[in-house]
């Protein structure tokens, strides 16, 4: 029985080849670039094998746009905060975690930058007949948060592509990649950060972003490339123009275990879907998810009736073993669009290993602990 | 950088030359397509004297770098080619 379900934290349990593909690093790797020797040649074969696999991922023939970063927040703020902004003026969706939110506030006071929330519904679902009625003149940039981490509310972006014209279009892909289908080349997206420890199943301290137009992004970091060293200059090539520094080479051998040992996943949508519809008829809990059960990823978020979410987590490990997030989890934003801020709620997301039998246990836990809170 | 490779007839003459890049990616994206059409070649540092660009050329001799040069302009990768003296 698995009872983890936090996934949206980080995914547990990772695939077999992750542990296989770092003990590979751990014995035989080395640094990667810099030099022409053969420990040097299978190192950095390995992670530019990483990047043309991300560029699959992503759904792009430009590998070389792939950038490694840390995570999801340091792409995400390379991105924001190299952009050339002219008029300051940014929207984002309802439904934005902090990664986003933070550096643009960051950049309001600075520069005050103007930030909107696009128009939404009550699922915080970006209204597209609406939309086609927002004024996007002297609009920068849109955000979109591809796949929400409190509801896990999927957002229709070809719809927003193509309503938004050329403004361009930066998506936070941290809860969706591997896990959503995805494919930046067919809908002309411009950006995408993503990490590489939640849908990819890698480890953390791995992640990146995507650029289809590296010339709107100043750079924001600076250093040893292995390439140009006479200069004292970034040298204008890609990648290595945007990655400064030795990358997490170990993550980033075990992120391609992960991607070449994806597991298939053993649940149902449609039972899981079925649970969560039934959910949503208890008495004595709200359930956070979207409208539209085609808009839904595998994570989800509760609210009890009565008591303190923080309990309720408390009681669902201590009782049956569940592993669940409970709060605002770093969107305080998507919860003040769904009216759950200051009080958060407890999260729930799955995994590809997850059974039947889990989602069943899971769904029999959460009833049996909300009798208790009623 | 675009770079220039000067394409004339450069079989046959027993030289071994160099294929110089701007980065590790576009190294080992050159060394797949020269491996999957069974090109000759040998990966080695770059002599200080011809660049300080990404640590790594590959060097590729005399009768296949026509074949070489033709393959890597296919596959869009810019280069610099120089002699190995």
């Amino acid at each position: 029985m698995n009872r983890y379900f936090d996934n949206a934290s980080t995914s547990f349990p990772k695939p077999e080849g992750v542990q296989k593909r770092i003990l590979e690093y751990l014995t035989h790797g080395g640094s990667y670039g810099r030099s022409a020797y053969q420990r040097v040649f299978e190192t950095s074969f390995v992670v530019e094998q990483t990047r043309n696999a991300i560029a699959q991922a992503i759904g792009t023939t430009l590998s070389e746009n792939i950038i490694f970063a840390a995570n999801s927040t340091t792409a995400l703020n390379t991105l924001l905060l190299g952009f050339k902004y002219k008029h300051y003026r940014v929207f984002v969706s309802p439904l934005e975690h902090n990664a986003v939110i933070r550096p643009l506030e960051h950049l309001k006071q600075k520069h005050g930058l103007s930030i909107d929330v696009l128009p939404h519904l009550s699922d915080g679902s970006i209204d597209i007949a609406q939309l086609e009625l927002a004024n996007f003149s002297n609009v920068d940039l849109v955000v979109v948060n591809h796949a929400s981490n409190v509801n896990g509310l999927i957002q229709p972006l070809k719809e927003v592509k193509e309503r938004i014209g050329d403004v361009p279009l930066l998506v936070d892909a941290s809860q969706s990649l591997g896990k959503v289908p995805f494919n930046a080349d067919t809908l002309n997206i411009d950006f995408v950060a993503f990490t590489g420890h939640k849908g990819l199943l890698g480890p953390t301290g791995t992640g990146g972003f995507f650029m289809r137009q590296p010339e709107l992004i100043s750079k924001t970091l600076f250093g040893g490339t292995g390439t140009n060293s006479d200069s004292y200059q970034m040298p204008n090539s890609l990648p290595d123009g945007f990655e400064p520094g030795t990358p997490n080479v170990m993550g980033i051998y075990g992120l391609l275990g992960a991607i070449e040992d994806k597991p298939k996943q053993q649940y149902a949508h449609s039972v899981y879907i079925e649970e969560l519809e039934a959910l949503k008829q208890c008495s004595g809990i709200r359930v956070l998810c979207a409208n539209n059960s085609d808009m839904q990823s595998d994570v989800f978020s509760i609210v009890p009736q009565n008591g303190r979410v923080s309990d309720f987590a408390q009681a669902i490990n201590s009782n049956f073993g569940i592993e669940v997030r409970s709060g605002l989890h770093c969107a305080p934003l998507a919860h003040s669009t769904l009216g759950t801020l200051p009080r958060g709620a407890i999260r729930f997301s799955l995994s590809p290993y997850h059974t039947n039998g889990d989602i069943a246990y899971l769904f029999n836990a959460i009833r049996c602990t909300n009798d208790q809170f009623k | 950088m675009q770079y220039d490779a000067q394409m004339t007839n450069l079989s046959n003459n027993g030289e071994k030359y160099l294929l110089l890049f701007q980065n590790i990616h576009k190294v080992m994206k050159a060394e797949q397509i020269l491996k999957v059409n069974n090109v000759e070649y040998q990966v080695v540092p770059v002599p200080s004297a011809f660049s300080s660009e990404c640590g790594m050329c590959i060097q590729v001799y005399g009768s296949l770098v026509d074949f070489s040069l033709e393959l890597l302009h296919k596959n869009s990768i810019d280069f610099r080619l120089v002699i190995n003296g």
